[in-house]
């Protein structure tokens, strides 16, 4: 079964979130003989440079990602704050009172 | 900033509510919010997140009649785009995003009660800004509603930043991102 987990994970190519396309390799760590499943370490080569990185979790960063945006969404909201930001930005737009046309498209 | 790891998204949760608290009680707003020497670091991507850019141009928009148009004339943008985007290269990302900054004049204009309110960052719309050393001393609120991509090219030629944050004040502003697209206004609470 550990050849297998190997034979299907070497090779495995995975998109990272900040660097280049990455293919993922095992690392067998702190074990002699055939090594157990719980000896894997994911490691990410990064194709390029051949950099050695610890594979993300994908269930750990889905946390992580919930996580900040669990406390950054309490960070406090009040009536009269949100009153005065609103009346400050709409009075100091005239929004689509003043329209004008665009005169240029982008080409490539 | 360049010499240290990258900054957490958020680092600690009552750290980010004191810091908040010490912005409300300070007079000394810029000292706490502003690292201007950051803008010389070359090491640093430009624009960083958070960044004010110096750019005279009107807000893009679709209008209600499903057209492109142009609305109201702004000088200054905060800068809502990635940092990582800003140091890729050219034929990579293109674009980042900035918001226009309403111009609310000086802390006269806006009175002591109003700037007391804006520094609570208890609005979910817009993200008080205040003013950074060497400017115009005008205070300034971004306005979340209606972001704009900016093409990099743009940047040092037409487009310069003339304000960096610091590490507490990045962070409040990425708090303040994730709160305006991840929480309802509060009515039914």
């Amino acid at each position: 079964m550990t050849e297998k987990m190997m034979a299907l994970a070497y090779g495995a190519n995975v998109s990272a979130i900040s660097l280049g396309q990455q293919r993922i390799e095992y690392s067998i760590t702190g074990s002699t003989g055939t090594p157990l499943p719980s000896d894997l370490k994911a490691m990410v080569v990064e194709i390029g440079t051949g950099g050695l990185h610890a594979a993300p979790s994908p269930s750990g960063t889905i946390r992580e990602a919930e996580s900040v945006v669990r406390k950054a969404a309490v960070l406090r909201t009040t009536e009269a704050g949100n009153a005065l930001v609103d009346r400050l930005l709409s009075t100091h737009t005239e929004g689509l009172a003043v329209r004008k046309p665009l005169e240029r498209r982008l080409k490539k | 900033m360049a010499d240290e790891d990258r900054w957490p998204p958020i680092h600690d949760f009552d750290e980010l509510v004191s810091y908040v608290d010490e912005l409300a009680r300070t007079d000394e707003l810029p000292t706490k919010f502003w690292s201007i020497g950051d803008l010389q670091d070359q090491r640093l991507p430009s624009p960083c997140h958070g960044d004010v850019l110096k750019l005279s141009a009107p807000i893009p928009v679709i209008a209600d009649d499903g057209q492109p148009a142009l609305t109201d004339d702004r000088e200054h943008w905060l800068v809502v785009g990635n940092s990582c985007d800003s140091d890729r290269a050219m034929d990579d990302v293109e674009w980042t995003q900035i918001v226009p900054l309403a111009d609310l004049g000086l802390a006269s204009d806006v009175g002591k009660n109003k700037l007391s309110q804006l520094k609570q960052y208890d609005a979910y719309r817009g993200f008080y800004v205040p003013p950074w050393p060497g400017g115009d001393a005008h205070h300034r609120l971004a306005n979340f509603l209606q972001p704009v991509t900016l093409h990099r090219g743009a940047i040092g030629t037409h487009a310069k930043s003339v304000a960096r944050m610091q590490m507490h004040s990045w962070v409040l502003l990425h708090a303040c991102l994730i709160r305006f697209y991840a929480r309802g206004d509060g009515r039914h609470d």
